[in-house]
């Protein structure tokens, strides 16, 4: 096991009090494996990823029950160590590829800089590295690239750049916090599949964060739902599209939107919002929103066995095939 | 690149002659020249003659073109106290007072830049707070003060510096302490202002989750970034450093232009007045051109435009 | 609108103005300020009923006379005598209706013409603001001090002639931060809809920018404050600002400059509380920019 993380919280102080982000998530990524956590925006996903890597805002307090890479407590690590495995084993890509790179150096000496923070290499060496790297995420000319500065490629080229700043020195986790959703449509299959090719030939393990569950269901070998904080179900990738259990993830699933909608007719949505974190909630975060909400969610519910390896934190699995409701 | 540079020298030559023309009216404007020329114990009939001999009677425009084309030339008139070339008188006070300037810059540098590193990279801590109380001070300390009270500490009190002149390297240290502690608030500030935002940015975050060590997280990514307009701030500090000689060379009898300048105003010496003042302007342009081109010269957006 | 809701909007408005109350007290440095600057003001006012005698009275034979905590010193004259034997106690209080007259003084002046260049630069945008930025930059490089003192010289001093020439020599950071709201402004909804329903254009900066920018306006003219009185003093000192025997402070220091070797309480005295007076002035203007940005207020 590559990564194993258990009773995962994290705290943040804001001026009005502490929201509690993350509540008690788990999960553990092997080598060549995917995990996806998925859930909308503000539900803990990206702050989690963050966490892994121990760049939470100074305003964000981690606490975990277990926590280790490798068979290493993170939680052990001194700020030096957890460095060494930060963009070495452990690697990120993030979100959004037009300010994610330094706009006063070149491509080139930002890859080099990696992989010098971590290996004793030469200049030399380090280029081949990075030439090497930015040829297999499918950048032609790599070698003049190197020269380019961030603001002379399109997007999408950033992105792939970052992506192999990442790969630099090989790691054996790679967290991806919505690597795509910020490029256009006709760019993001392309790099998705870039993407889960060269995790493949490399072997890494990967977490996906996103909202996409198209994606998910083409990469994914586990899924993590989370909603408000809290994971409401996680299971194996295939048995969460054919028994979706928890009423969030069907209602996830209900607004994807599909092809053969038909036209002008409103879009599946799930009515409601997601409640504030700022107040500890008792019972099932869901609830405002479910369609099966009665007296007995509003007791604090735990993630319940549903199959091999599948979870959901409901008392209501099984009960009644639920209509989605579509609201304009 | 090569374009902005020339639009933007155009606009400095530009700028240049409009405030050389605004000084230039604005201190005739504000008095009799005649009369400040005669001197006080003059009659109307002196002031009248000299009136006539140095063309005051003519409109403003016609006397600051006849100016403008003496200075075109490299002639800035004749002082009329000292009876020889503003030019040449100029010359060697200028360069008592860049030198002074340059040393004042550094050490605010030196001392302003580490400072809003540090605040910046720790904002609310106690070297935070410490470095806003000296900025603070500094905004409000009148700098004629300051000057006074090192002279009665180090001068009077302690008598381990001279507290006037320029006959040995230490005569330079306190107006140097004034005139940089001038200039530290205003660039600290921005510092760390440019830091913290610098710190947020989504690249500082890469540089970190890529393992990059910080030192060079701070120094080499987020200071870098921070250090563009930093550039731009002290450039324009080091102009008004110079206009703000004319306090520091006064209190520490230092002969540079900054006391000429006082003493000539004290005079009525007019040439040597609008000499001084298009030259103090000047150097604030050209400083803020320098500024423009280096900020474009490090900064690969701009370059490649 | 329901009682109920009536009710709670009643309330929050209560705590809104609470809260806001409450910010300001917490504001420990505004607070410090505000406490300095109404000192000085207080000073300025009640000068004949604080001053303990008339700041030109001259008396030789008490000339020097040492404040009260130095040896010599006496309460008779609590901050000592100057070298005409002038209760320096009187003089400080008097002065500070010179700094405070100043910075009003300025502040007003150059508000007025930093308002209208940044205004019409921020609101009418293209060639306008071009030119505007052009003047500001070309005021930035003047030299201040140098022209403030030639002028004065020139126009001879008074305390006038200096409140207007700093006041026309000031303006710019007026003008720059107007610019920069009004622009903001410009592009606004409640502006839009004005310039819809057919405002004209005076009537929109009259009804809708100017009444916005009345808390940056607050804020900068305090700022500017500071920075007048600061260079009052340094002319003064320079014996080219406000004329002697009035007793400003920057004046004092300057006259106590002859007795720095035995007497520089004279030179340290009326610094400190110019020192204070910016220091404060400075203080408030910082603090009510925290406490009135939009910024701060959530």
């Amino acid at each position: 096991m590559l990564i194993n993380v258990e009773n995962l919280n994290i705290d943040i102080a804001t001026a009005n009090g502490t929201l509690a982000a993350v509540q008690d998530v788990s999960f553990c990524v092997s080598k060549g494996e995917t995990l996806c956590i998925v859930g909308e925006s503000g539900c803990g996903k990206s702050i989690t990823a963050l966490s892994l890597l121990g760049l939470l805002p100074k305003v964000a307090t981690r606490t975990a029950r277990a926590m280790t890479f490798d068979g290493v407590d993170m939680q052990m690590m001194s700020k030096a160590e957890l460095r060494a495995l930060r963009g070495n084993r452990l690697s990120m890509i993030f979100q959004e590829p037009m300010t994610a790179l330094n706009p006063l150096h070149t491509i080139g000496r930002q890859l080099l800089d990696v992989y010098r923070a971590h290996r004793k290499a030469s200049r030399k060496e380090a280029k081949e590295r990075a030439i090497y790297l930015l040829e297999q995420v499918g950048i032609t000319n790599a070698v003049q690239r190197l020269n380019n500065y961030p603001h002379e490629l399109s997007g999408g080229m950033r992105q792939r750049v970052v992506i192999a700043m990442a790969l630099m020195c090989e790691p054996e986790l790679i967290v991806a916090d919505e690597p795509t959703t910020a490029l256009d449509v006709s760019i993001q299959a392309e790099l998705l599949r870039l993407l889960i090719d060269l995790q493949k030939s490399f072997g890494m393990g990967m977490i996906m964060i996103t909202h996409d569950l198209g994606l998910v269901s083409r990469i994914a070998d586990r899924v993590i739902v989370m909603y408000a904080g809290q994971v409401v179900e996680t299971a194996p990738a295939e048995k969460l599209f054919t028994n979706p259990s928890h009423p969030y993830t069907r209602a996830l699933l209900g607004s994807v939107p599909d092809p053969s909608h038909p036209r002008m007719k409103p879009l599946p949505s799930i009515p409601g919002t997601v409640p504030s974190l700022l107040n500890r909630m008792e019972g099932c975060h869901f609830l405002d929103r479910c369609p099966l909400a009665s007296d007995a969610c509003r007791k604090p519910i735990q993630l319940q066995q549903i199959g091999g390896n599948h979870e959901a934190r409901c008392i209501k699995v099984g009960e009644g095939k639920i209509r989605l409701k579509v609201v304009a | 690149m090569l374009n902005y540079a020339v639009r933007r020298i155009f606009m400095a030559c530009l700028l240049a002659l409009f405030v050389s023309f605004i000084s230039y009216s604005l201190i005739f404007a504000a008095g009799d020249p005649a009369a400040a020329v005669a001197g006080e114990a003059s009659t109307a009939a002196d002031a009248e003659r000299i009136r006539q001999l140095y063309g005051f009677d003519q409109p403003i425009l016609v006397q600051y073109l006849h100016w403008l084309s003496g200075v075109l030339r490299g002639d800035l008139g004749t002082s009329l106290y000292f009876d020889q070339p503003v030019a040449t008188l100029l010359l060697g006070r200028f360069a008592m007072t860049a030198q002074l300037g340059i040393f004042a810059l550094i050490l605010a540098l030196v001392i302003a830049v580490p400072l809003g590193v540090a605040a910046g990279r720790w904002p609310n801590s106690i070297i935070d707070r410490l470095a806003l109380l000296f900025a603070v001070i500094g905004q409000a300390m009148p700098s004629f003060w300051f000057a006074l009270l090192l002279i009665i500490l180090f001068s009077v009190k302690l008598s381990i510096l001279p507290a006037s002149g320029t006959a040995s390297w230490q005569s330079f240290i306190m107006p140097t302490i004034v005139l940089g502690y001038f200039a530290m608030p205003a660039i600290m500030r921005l510092t760390r202002s440019g830091m913290i935002s610098a710190l947020e940015a989504d690249y500082i975050r890469t540089a970190r989750a890529m393992g990059l060590s910080e030192a060079r997280v701070l120094f080499d990514y987020a200071l870098r970034n921070a250090a563009l307009p930093i550039i731009s701030l002290s450039s324009a500090q080091f102009g008004f450093l110079l206009a703000g000689s004319v306090v520091v060379e006064s209190v520490f009898a230092i002969h540079g232009a900054g006391s000429l300048a006082w003493e000539s105003i004290a005079r009525g010496d007019l040439p040597t007045i609008q000499a001084l003042v298009l030259c103090f302007s000047l150097f604030y342009v050209v400083l803020t051109l320098l500024a423009d081109m280096l900020n474009a010269m490090l900064d690969p957006r701009m370059r490649s435009k | 609108m329901t009682e109920a809701s009536a009710f709670s909007a009643e309330s929050s408005k209560v705590n809104a103005t609470k809260s806001r109350l409450f910010r300001w007290l917490r504001h420990g440095s505004l607070m410090l300020g505000l406490l300095i600057f109404v000192t000085v003001i207080v000073m300025a006012v009640f000068a004949p009923l604080l001053a303990p005698y008339d700041p030109y009275l001259q008396s030789l034979p008490a000339r020097f006379t040492p404040p009260v905590w130095l040896p010599g010193g006496g309460w008779e004259h609590p901050l000592g005598t100057d070298q005409l034997g002038r209760d320096y106690l009187s003089r400080i209080i008097y002065g500070a209706q010179i700094s405070l007259s100043i910075g009003v003084g300025t502040a007003i002046v150059s508000g007025i013409i930093g308002t209208f260049i940044g205004v019409c630069a921020g609101y009418f945008g293209g060639k306008v603001d071009s030119v505007a930025m052009f003047v500001i930059t070309a005021r930035l490089a003047m030299p201040v001090i140098l022209v403030a003192l030639a002028v004065v010289a020139l126009a001879g001093s008074s305390l006038t002639v200096v409140m207007l020439t700093l006041g026309f020599l000031l303006w710019d950071r007026f003008a720059l931060v107007i610019r920069a709201t009004t622009i903001q402004l410009r592009s606004s909804e409640f502006v839009t809809a004005a310039e819809l329903q057919g405002a004209s254009v005076l009537q929109i900066i009259g009804h809708e920018i100017l009444p916005n920018l009345l808390n940056n306006l607050i804020v900068v003219a305090t700022l500017e404050m500071a920075q007048a009185m600061i260079l009052e003093a340094a002319l003064s000192f320079l014996g080219l600002g406000v004329p002697a025997p009035l007793p400003s402070w920057g004046l004092m220091i300057s006259e106590g400059k002859a007795s720095i070797l035995f007497e520089p309480w004279l030179i340290t005295i009326p610094g400190v509380f110019l020192f204070a007076l910016v220091l404060g002035t400075n203080l408030l203007g910082d603090g009510l920019r925290d406490v009135m940005s939009p910024h701060g207020r959530n």
